[in-house]
């Protein structure tokens, strides 16, 4: 079943009024449970068609459909409420935040969707566990090592 | 969780938000002890008001306060007195009877108001009696006078010496009186000192040829002042056909510096609050323009720009009010030690007193200052953190995310 799809989708940047298309006319589609992995050379648009996948953009042209909804078409305090409820990020950089322990900042996007205490602490625990990080729940991310 | 997360971010820089928090602390401490030291200067100022000038309410005759003549006199004045005695609550009453008199000593002369008293219902309504600092208050020799120290200077008198006062009778004649200094008395007020010569009544109804049971004035005293109007409006309703006022109508100019205090040291407060304002919109700008990546991240992972404003707004909100708590401890020390042994002002004591006010002054912080300064204190960090939150809400995440700081 399809979940993802893209129509379509322009992005152009105005540099020093040098028009730059960063992404020109793709259009993808994706099933769900589909692996996928988007490979090009530096600067080919992989990270400008990621971000209008996550919403952290809008594409110039073109509509991006993620199960029912056309994420290009929301206001920016909607995608911020999809993205929350619909979309996970992986960032390239760990982007943890600093004063937040181990527990703390997974369970941080469940605390904003406003789960019970009970729920974030099973949840937060078993994925923790999972990654053998369960002695370390209440560690800063200055305490762990770059792997963990 | 986003008060965690904002309560730990002003720990992120210890130096940094110490620098702040100690600034904060020291302006507000400062601002809170002037607030005290003020409260404590205008409480003396309002006590000795009430203790040695004006008492807590006056009863005169309608016109008199503002055509004092000696005509103007209350007729059943004793009956008065002995009726408003039994009233719950009541201290002291005391009769006087007022006229103005030109004193002379053998090397000066200048015009004074001659209080006449009868000196036992008097004790019980102001503290002359316990401000002898020579002398006895009264005692049994023969027209005996009570002058103030500021008087006793300008005539170049002392104890037992003998002053004329030349002062107009009932019938418009002008006589002339001798009287000796039993006392001189020092209540840190010049202008009053200098004014006021307090004589028996019995011996000054006399001299004018006024019934002895007649008065120019009735002055009460309360036993707690929280029940001053209560029985003002009691006396008042009692005796309508008198002019019964409260010390806040006998002394207006002491009145509006006791309310004028309050105003004042807020407008104080708020020049505090203003630069240390930019200080704390400066430092927060800081912590935002560091912290670019981390709310790009935070932003892209679903935290609305509601959620984002409130994290900066607390922990500006945490910032100040922590450099707040301290200031107010500080201030609260320094007043209870001061509050007890007092503040010597007495290089500047002839300003002082010749306006009325104590030059040892006790600082009184109360709980209602607190509250203020506080409550400023929000207002001022909620200000101060909209720049700081706007600059926050206008970056793109995706652009955020890719910064390098």
């Amino acid at each position: 079943m399809k979940v993802i799809d893209i129509n379509n989708v322009h992005k152009t940047y105005i540099d020093s009024e040098v028009e730059i298309k960063a992404v020109d006319g793709i259009s993808l589609t994706f099933d769900e449970g589909e692996f996928a992995a988007i490979v090009g050379p530096s600067g080919s648009g992989k990270t400008t068609l990621l971000n209008i996948l996550g919403g952290l953009d809008k594409p110039s042209e073109g509509e991006i459909t993620i199960g029912n909804v056309k994420i290009n078409e929301l206001s920016p305090s909607k995608l911020i409420d999809f993205r929350l409820n619909n979309i996970g990020f992986v960032f390239q950089a760990y982007n943890l935040i600093p004063v937040l322990t181990a527990k703390e900042n997974v369970e941080f996007i469940m605390d904003l969707q406003g789960c019970s205490k009970a729920e974030k602490d099973k949840r937060t625990r078993e994925l923790l566990e999972e990654v053998d990080l369960g002695d370390r729940i209440n560690s800063r991310p200055n305490k762990l090592s770059r792997g963990q | 969780m986003i008060a965690a997360i904002s309560w730990r971010n002003v720990w992120r820089h210890k130096l940094r938000s110490s620098v702040i928090l100690a600034a904060v602390a020291i302006g507000i401490c400062a601002g809170v002890f002037s607030w005290a030291f003020y409260k404590g200067m205008m409480n003396q100022r309002v006590d000795t008001a009430i203790a040695t000038e004006a008492s807590n309410i006056q009863i005169h005759m309608p016109g008199y306060t503002e055509d004092p003549e000696i005509k103007n006199f209350i007729s059943n004045g004793n009956q008065i007195v002995e009726d408003i005695s039994k009233i719950n609550g009541i201290k002291g009453v005391s009769k006087r009877i007022l006229t103005n008199a030109m004193a002379t000593s053998a090397e000066q002369g200048t015009g004074v108001l001659v209080v006449g008293i009868a000196p036992e219902q008097e004790k019980k309504v102001t503290n002359i009696s316990e401000r002898i600092t020579t002398g006895n208050y009264f005692g049994s020799s023969k027209n005996p006078v009570v002058i103030g120290k500021k008087l006793a200077e300008k005539l170049k008198i002392k104890e037992r010496s003998k002053i004329i006062l030349t002062l107009q009778q009932m019938d418009g004649t002008l006589t002339k009186a001798q009287f000796r200094v039993a006392g001189i008395y020092d209540i840190t007020n010049t202008m009053y000192e200098e004014m006021n010569v307090f004589v028996r009544a019995d011996d000054l109804a006399g001299i004018l040829l006024l019934d002895p049971k007649a008065c120019h004035e009735i002055a009460v005293k309360v036993i707690d002042n929280s029940r001053e109007t209560e029985l003002y409006n009691l006396i008042k309703s009692k005796y309508a056909a008198l002019d019964v006022k409260a010390w806040r109508e006998i002394m207006p100019e002491v009145s509006v510096a006791e309310k004028s205090i309050d105003i004042s040291m807020i407008i104080f407060m708020i020049v505090i609050l203003v630069g240390l304002s930019l200080a704390i919109i400066n430092t927060m700008l800081m912590a935002v323009l560091e912290r670019v990546k981390e709310i790009g991240m935070l932003m892209a992972i679903g935290m609305n720009r509601k959620r984002v404003f409130n994290m900066i707004l607390l922990e500006t909100i945490f910032l100040t009010l922590s450099g707040t708590i301290v200031g107010i401890i500080i201030a609260s020390a320094l007043s209870g030690y001061f509050g007890h042994f007092g503040i010597d002002l007495s290089m500047g004591t002839e300003v002082y007193e010749s306006m009325g006010y104590d030059s040892f002054i006790f600082p009184v912080l109360s709980m209602d200052i607190i509250i203020k300064v506080t409550i400023m204190v929000v207002i001022a960090s909620i200000l101060s953190a909209i720049y700081p939150a706007i600059k926050a809400l206008k970056l793109n995440p995706a652009d955020a995310i890719r910064t390098d700081v």
